[in-house]
């Protein structure tokens, strides 16, 4: 998905035409797609990058599954149009077997029964994954997407308020209409499309940097590239995570 | 401050300098990180993306 996210947002930058119309690039659809792809990111941060054991990121696994049955769920509860009861005896069944295994794990057993439900309330009642499990066990829940970078090394400064201003430029705000309506008269679509581009470029060094974490098979692939390639891969990465070893 | 952290610090501001600073640079670097995305996921785990949106369009007409 993120691979298709990029390669979207990379032929949006050489500008949509139609008719007579000379190819234009959009930068509200730019950031469209980055918003998206920096939430990917960091579901896959909670899920595999964020937990310090193998336990933790099977109970993330399964919260980020049963989250999204319970998201269907509540959809069709509000839309007669969307049911299906088929794929709400899937849902149920699938909430259930991964309440059960996570009830399973010594994290879930070893909470207090006030933290218990406070988990439960905020993963099976409101279908919200986005909570994070600590080295010692310890739980935070209704961790935003902009706090979760946090967790994972991406603390810097620069990043402070990244993902409000995606939010920004993705909604059909007031702010955003009045750039939007700027950018074509003065030439700001230049500048726009090419911030736009650079967060793409640091969301993608990091999971690809992440990716190989999780699958060392693609570390192969990496070695293999020249020294230029390997840079260009990791220097977002490192810039924002403040790591040189690997590199130098 | 120690010699790992002065070591970081200058290496971050090299990698600030070296940061593509125009909408060119940025997409070639772009460029350079989805060849090898693809690369990763295609050859190496055999994504296969067999259903494409050309052939579903043509089913349709």
């Amino acid at each position: 998905m993120m691979f298709t996210k990029a390669k979207s947002f990379r032929v949006l930058l050489d500008g949509v035409s139609h008719k007579s119309l000379k190819p234009l690039v959009d930068h509200t659809a730019l950031f469209t797609i980055a918003r998206s792809a920096y939430e990917l990111l960091f579901s896959f941060e909670l899920v595999y990058i964020i937990p310090d054991t193998d336990e933790k990121r099977l109970v993330m696994r399964d919260a980020y599954i049963a989250a999204s049955a319970v998201n269907r769920q509540k959809i069709a509860e509000n839309n007669q149009a969307m049911q299906n009861d088929q794929l709400e005896k899937e849902d149920k069944a699938t909430i259930e077997a991964c309440k059960k295994e996570i009830e399973k794990t010594s994290f879930f057993q070893t909470l207090s029964n006030k933290k218990r439900h406070e988990l439960e309330k905020h993963l099976f009642d409101k279908g919200d994954y986005q909570f994070i499990i600590d080295k010692n066990g310890e739980t935070f829940i209704h961790v935003g997407w902009d706090e979760i970078r946090k967790y994972c090394g991406l603390d810097s400064d620069i990043l402070n308020g990244l993902y409000k201003y995606l939010c920004n430029m993705s909604h059909p705000s007031y702010m955003s209409l009045v750039q939007f309506m700027n950018a074509y008269k003065n030439g700001d679509i230049y500048d726009m499309a090419d911030y736009a581009t650079m967060t793409m470029n640091i969301i993608l060094s990091v999971f690809i940097v992440d990716y190989m974490h999780v699958f060392p098979e693609a570390k192969c692939v990496f070695e293999s590239k020249d020294e230029d390639t390997r840079f260009k891969i990791r220097m977002y990465c490192d810039y924002f995570r403040g790591k040189c070893q690997n590199v130098l | 401050m120690n010699n790992t952290e002065r070591q970081e610090i200058v290496y971050r501001e090299i990698l600030r300098m070296l940061m593509p600073d125009n909408l060119k640079s940025n997409i070639a670097h772009l460029d350079v990180m989805l060849d090898f995305y693809y690369k990763i996921i295609v050859n190496l785990f055999n994504a296969t993306f067999k259903y494409q949106f050309q052939a579903e369009m043509s089913h349709s007409v």
